[in-house]
């Protein structure tokens, strides 16, 4: 029987020998004409007509689809499958389209195309998340093989970026085809999606713009942080997003991977739930206040987001218009405790939860715990309860009694300061802030057309924002990549990382 | 046995029922999914029409009794993020989790059953050593053991990949990771019955028979001994197809234990319902298949 257990021994060590001399290479990151790249999550489908979501964005926006409008590093909407668009009227555009841009199937972007990409996303049957985009266009017009009239219902001076999110897809494709078969104009076709590992791109050969340098795009789906790092740090990616800052020295002491960071278009506040509470303290503007001061906002962008973040006066700091008078509130605790006592409270009889997410933003509930304990300095008592994301959106669906002050980040998609509607207009969703003032102010500001006039107005519609403080102005946080020291790129504000533009060294 | 396995299996179309009401009722209590699917700069017009093409803009019951009815027609409904047939999504997380199993259970079984036998027939200096390298297998968390293995094996030495699945060597280290405790775990179970075991009066007889030492221990003492061991590997078998959530984050492997929590996260209610059915089928046919199985291990069990 011995005979038999030492043969099984021998067999572990032929098993373990095995192991040993498997081939050294381990399916690093590929070919240098391959650039692979470790993401968080997978998509949704591979369209983008439908569904909306970032990582479907990351994935898929300038690889396979493009828009008519896009964003250049700054942020400032440039014609990119259009070749201009601009008003002809209070109420109408001209767009006409570059010539010459095929689809992937062969087929030549017409005026059609991009006349039947939009009309699906307005149609209420087909249930497009993007319709929030465009919903103010009512009529498209072709007007010639290349040229249309857009009409709106009302003036819609951000048009041009709401149209950096649209992508267009050949007419007669239905969502359901493009899933199965993904065809857009971008420099990179589809070639393989295996569900929660992989998508691979390669390139288009007859693309219109300048042939990207990387033949294949490789993404493999690393939901779990650790995961990712190990898989960067082992060269197995090539670069990955959302590095936490915790790791950002691990990534920069490796000596074939760097960070790169940029400020990105995702503000960070500590809200007050005014609409459902009307008993609320912080009706009072000087409660509001009080409690901007109170929060040592540049302490925590420096010791615990690590710099990665900027404080906030200008909601977001990437832009256009600004109220120039206005930065982040300073830390100023006796003035806080000052305006509590003015509005008749003492701190110390002042007792709140705050809510806030975890793993949502960056350290954002180390983040909360912080802004609590600033609180409690000055006597007020903060109880920190972490959420999961999707309760707390229900929260803040909600905006019931249950919720008093909590942390949320929100993205501006069009960095024209248009969210500013989304963000603190009375009844949106999401929205616990309700103020007759600026709701005015935004009705007054949203549909100037004249950019003169609607940067003069934008600047106020802010500059009001700042003074009536409807959330403590935290920061806005960067976007934090762990990249390879051999690829050229660097990240863009939107978060989007258009890897045509990327090559290696 | 017939009979046996019919009930059996009626029994578990009855589990099955309950536990998607329960999946359906206790998921859609924790909030509306529409808010998770939807941008936060959604429009209330985009909200409406999402929850109206969903169905979700109807009473909870209403919705519930169309599922079901859908559910009885064969259509487990459609994955909310990711807009295809739930059950297909099922069916495509099975096969990497039936792989990590399969190769788990092999290399449980491999090192556990000979060390358990090892450490039951014999006592001494090598089954001390055993019995306390078994203790600290089974008390070595597995997230822990995962990440060092990654450490040395894909990041120091490029000797095997981080995670994700492909090749053979994708495989190595989930499997050892998963393998590690289990195999502990039936080295212990298999030590303690084949020692008890082997005191037995029909192990005496057996020898005093003049059988060989091999043939007393593997014909007569492992057919009874082995019998607690074939409910662990069942009962282990069950739970890894249900998915080994841990193992497959830190491995990033496509499997169903990271479908069913991403789906829970994002309220998808038909995958996580999906999961849940082809979990409790799956569970009632294991353990249908261990009762078989004890019935031809041990001829003197009948269900009639």
């Amino acid at each position: 029987m011995f005979s038999r257990i030492k043969t099984s021994w021998k067999l572990v060590g032929v098993m373990l020998s095995i192991l040993v001399i498997l081939p050294l290479s381990t399916g690093s990151a590929a070919d240098r004409d391959t650039l692979t790249v470790g993401i968080n999550a997978d998509m949704r489908t591979p369209e983008l007509i439908t569904t909306m979501d970032q990582t479907s964005d990351k994935i898929l926006l300038f690889h396979i689809y493009e828009p008519l409008i896009a964003r250049n590093r700054q942020m400032v909407a440039e014609p990119w499958l259009a070749e201009t668009l601009e008003p002809s009227g209070e109420v109408s555009w001209k767009l006409t389209l570059r010539k010459g841009i095929k689809f992937h199937n062969g087929a030549e972007l017409t005026a059609d195309d991009v006349k039947y990409t939009l009309e699906w996303i307005l149609n209420p049957k087909n249930a497009s998340m993007r319709l929030s985009r465009i919903e103010l266009l009512e009529k498209i017009e072709k007007t010639g093989k290349y040229e249309l009239n857009l009409i709106t219902k009302k003036p819609f001076p951000v048009l041009p970026v709401s149209l950096g999110n649209i992508s267009i897809i050949p007419k007669g494709m239905t969502p359901k085809e493009l899933a199965k078969n993904p065809i857009g104009t971008g420099p990179y076709r589809f070639k393989e999606w295996k569900k929660e590992r992989r998508i691979v791109l390669t390139r288009f050969d007859d693309y219109w713009g300048n042939a990207p340098y990387f033949k294949t795009l490789r993404f493999l789906i690393r939901p779990e942080m650790g995961a990712r790092l190990s898989a960067l740090l082992a060269g197995e990616v090539d670069m990955i997003p959302d590095v936490p800052v915790e790791m950002v020295p691990r990534v920069n002491a490796n000596r074939e991977t760097e960070i790169r960071t940029v400020p990105a278009g995702r503000s960070i506040g500590l809200y007050f739930n005014l609409r459902g509470d009307p008993d609320s303290v912080f009706h009072d503007i000087r409660m509001r206040k009080a409690f901007n001061y109170a929060v040592n906002v540049r302490e925590i962008t420096k010791h615990i987001l690590g710099g990665f973040a900027t404080p906030t006066g200008p909601l977001v700091p990437m832009n256009r218009h600004h109220y120039p008078e206005h930065s982040a509130y300073p830390y100023d605790p006796e003035k806080a405790v000052e305006l509590i006592k003015r509005a008749g409270y003492k701190p110390e009889e002042l007792h709140f939860t705050l809510h806030s997410p975890k793993g949502r933003y960056l350290k954002d509930f180390e983040a909360s715990q912080a802004i609590g304990t600033q609180l409690g300095k000055i006597g007020i008592k903060v109880d920190v309860v972490a959420d999961e994301w999707g309760h707390h959106l229900e929260l803040m669906k909600k905006c019931n009694k249950e919720l008093s002050i909590y942390i949320n980040g929100r993205g501006e998609r069009t960095f024209e300061g248009s969210m500013m509607q989304h963000w603190f207009k009375s009844g949106m969703p999401w929205t616990c802030f309700s103020d007759e003032e600026i709701d005015q102010a935004i009705d007054r500001a949203m549909p100037i057309v004249d950019p003169d006039k609607r940067e003069r107005a934008m600047m106020l519609l802010e500059g009001l924002i700042w003074d009536k403080a409807p959330w403590v102005f935290l920061w806005a946080q960067n976007s934090i990549w762990g990249v390879k020291s051999d690829i050229d790129w660097s990240p863009w504000a939107d978060e989007i990382p258009r890897l045509a533009t990327a090559s290696r060294k | 046995m017939l009979a046996f396995i019919i009930r059996r299996l009626l029994f578990t179309v009855l589990i099955a029922l309950f536990a998607i009401s329960a999946v359906f009722f206790i998921i859609r209590m924790t909030g509306d999914p529409t808010y998770l699917m939807v941008p936060m700069d959604a429009s209330k017009t985009v909200i409406e029409n999402f929850r109206h093409k969903m169905g979700f803009d109807k009473p909870l019951f209403s919705q519930y009794v169309d599922y079901m009815w859908n559910f009885m027609h064969g259509d487990l409904g459609t994955s909310l993020r990711y807009n295809e047939p739930a059950l297909n999504l099922v069916i495509e997380a099975l096969p990497a989790t039936a792989l990590l199993t399969l190769s788990a259970m092999a290399m449980s079984i491999v090192i556990g059953v000979p060390l358990g036998i090892i450490t039951g027939i014999r006592s001494g200096g090598l089954d001390r050593v055993i019995t306390a390298l078994v203790v600290l297998a089974q008390g070595v968390p597995n997230f822990w053991l995962g990440l060092m293995m990654i450490f040395v094996f894909s990041v120091k030495f490029h000797i095997l990949p981080t995670g994700g699945m492909g090749s053979i060597k994708h495989l190595i280290m989930p499997t050892i990771v998963m393998g590690f405790y289990t195999s502990s775990r039936i080295t212990r179970v298999t030590k303690s019955s084949v020692s008890e075991h082997f005191q037995k009066e029909y192990i005496q007889t057996a020898r005093a028979k003049g059988l060989r030492e091999s043939t007393v221990l593997l014909k007569h003492c492992l057919r009874n001994a082995l019998m607690p061991v074939v409910t662990l590997v069942g009962l282990s078998v069950g739970i890894y197809m249900g998915g080994v959530v841990i193992t497959e984050t830190i491995f990033s492997w496509p499997g169903m234990g990271r479908l069913i929590v991403q789906s829970i996260e994002m309220r998808d209610f038909p995958v996580v319902i999906a999961a849940v059915s082809f979990i409790v089928v799956m569970f009632s046919f294991i353990n249908l298949m261990t009762d078989i199985a004890y019935a031809w291990i041990d001829p003197r069990i009948r269900y009639d």
